[in-house]
């Protein structure tokens, strides 16, 4: 057996490491066996150095599951002494896996937090963010921040209700005198790339392995993102204007400020033609009064081609909003104030 | 280089596979070392299996740490084949089978391993036999399975405690012939 642990039959060691890990669980009352194996696997009595580092990947890669089976077995089992040696050899690969699902101990935290939930727990975030910037002092503990947080947010509550607890947030904090900073945290959180976000761009391998020969495959349908939430929000701000100024302003800030800052972030082809196209389409917008314009701080300056990117990459929006109420976005200062001009 | 010092050598380094994965997509990057595995095949006049298997579990690992870094599935692998080594291997990797499930070949396959590797005592270290025999996609395909029939023979209490602890290197010959009855009778 001790040929398991030489290089070239070691990463089989992935496949019995984690079926031992499941067979925890289903061996009640009969752990040694599995225990004692485990032991031998996992800390070899002499060893390569090539094996040795070989057998540090495998542990990274098994290291999670087996420590929740071995975790399980402790609590059922709490006079066991073998079990802890174990998971402290398992301790420095635990962090291997970069993927966006929550720990169960940060998704109970963040749960149980008394104001309100997930939605609660993000807002605080974005708060104690905003409180961080606006400290003058150097030797101030940075804000404890994890993206898995709000890819969580939007997971449990959906894009839409997590973008109304953010654009909450940012009205509080407005009202507090720091609207500048909560709309860049705002923003930075809306624009954060998602794996989940990046349509598929070959969606013929998955058909391909449900064994549809369809000629014309279809689009695999993805969740909405936060930003594509802003958006629909934007298309309704003139009819909550109506009923509420305050909401609709922050939307369309913070809509104005995602778009700009996505658009320089991801040049596509042929997009500067649309710009320019769009450009046009903006100043003949204005003369009439009707349709969005740009504000003049906007279209003088480096700045404009930038916006027009932005406008042009939502067309959409813009035609919508023309088509709609006429309204029309005056920029009086570029990054900070701007208000809805009906 | 030869690809399976590559791919140690990257396997090693968790934070090297982050920095592939700022370059290009997993597809472009997984892809053809998965179609590698997929079609690996012994040659006419093999010689030596113990390298081929070496080559082999190295560049398997890499994939396996990159699947397991980022919670890859085979879509995300660009795997057309559902059936194909990889494809198997990670979807249903862990499961072990009994052997009403296994074909006559893993039959077979299983037994030279055991035999293998817990009959060495007599010709001193794992033969080329089971290598020979299996090829390297079987053998990790029934690795769970091989450890089912372990954990059975040992918690039968044909095994001791000590002999466990001995790294199950213990009495190989014993320990063969249990695994073998406990493994023979249950198929019966």
């Amino acid at each position: 057996m001790t040929d398991l642990v030489d290089t070239f039959l070691l990463p089989s060691l992935v496949g019995a490491i984690s079926w031992l890990a499941n067979h925890i669980w289903e061996s009640r009352g009969d752990s040694n066996t599995v225990i004692q194996i485990l032991q031998t696997l996992i800390n070899p009595g002499s060893i390569s150095t090539d094996a040795n580092s070989m057998l540090s990947t495998i542990l990274n890669i098994t290291a999670k599951p087996l420590e929740h089976s071995l975790r399980w077995l402790q609590r059922n089992e709490p006079t066991r002494q073998d079990v802890e040696p174990l998971s402290k050899v398992l301790k420095p690969h635990l962090s291997f896996s970069r993927t966006a699902a929550a720990d169960h101990t940060e998704l109970e935290s963040w749960s149980n937090s008394h104001g309100g939930g997930i939605a609660g727990s993000i807002r605080h975030t974005i708060q104690s963010l905003t409180q961080w910037s606006l400290s003058t002092g150097m030797n101030i503990m940075p804000t404890s921040y994890t993206h898995r947080q709000i890819l969580t947010g939007v997971r449990v509550l959906g894009a839409k209700r997590l973008l109304s607890a953010i654009i909450e947030e940012v009205k509080a904090q407005t009202a507090n005198g720091s609207g500048a900073i909560v709309i860049d945290v705002a923003t930075a959180i809306i624009c954060a790339p998602d794996a989940d976000s990046i349509p598929l761009t070959n969606s013929t391998h998955l058909m391909n392995m449900l064994g549809e020969t369809s000629s014309t495959p279809q689009p695999l349908q993805r969740r909405l993102t936060l930003r594509d939430a802003l958006r629909t929000e934007a298309e309704n701000a003139p009819k909550t204007h109506k009923t509420d100024v305050l909401q609709a302003e922050t939307v369309i800030r913070l809509f104005r400020r995602v778009e700009a800052l996505m658009a320089v972030a991801i040049p596509q082809a042929g997009m500067l033609d649309h710009g320019l196209g769009a450009l046009e389409g903006v100043d003949a917008g204005m003369e009439v009064g009707v349709g969005v314009g740009l504000g003049d701080g906007v279209l003088s300056g480096a700045h404009e081609i930038d916006d027009a990117i932005a406008a042009a990459a939502d067309q959409e929006m813009m035609d919508a909003l023309a088509a709609g109420e006429g309204m029309m976005v005056g920029d009086e200062d570029l990054l900070g104030d701007m208000k809805l001009e009906f | 280089m030869f690809l399976k010092t590559l791919c140690s050598h990257l396997a090693r380094q968790p934070s090297s596979l982050d920095v592939i994965l700022l370059f290009d997509k997993p597809t472009t990057i997984l892809g053809p070392i998965c179609e590698l595995l997929d079609g690996w095949r012994y040659e006419e006049d093999q010689g030596e299996y113990q390298p081929v298997y070496e080559e082999f579990g190295s560049i398997l690992l890499l994939i396996l740490a990159f699947v397991n870094r980022y919670n890859l599935s085979t879509v995300d692998l660009g795997l057309h084949n559902q059936n194909s080594f990889i494809g198997r291997l990670l979807v249903r990797g862990a499961n072990s089978y009994s052997m009403d499930e296994l074909s006559e070949q893993e039959k077979n396959h299983l037994d030279g391993w055991i035999r293998g590797l817990f009959n060495s005592a007599e010709g001193g270290g794992l033969g080329d036999e089971p290598m020979s025999n299996c090829p390297p996609q079987d053998f990790y395909l029934l690795v769970p399975t091989l450890f089912h029939q372990v954990v059975l023979a040992c918690s039968t209490g044909h095994l001791s405690d000590e002999a466990l602890k001995g790294g199950l290197e213990c009495e190989s010959f014993d320990l063969f012939n249990i695994i073998a009855f406990t493994y023979y009778d249950r198929s019966c």
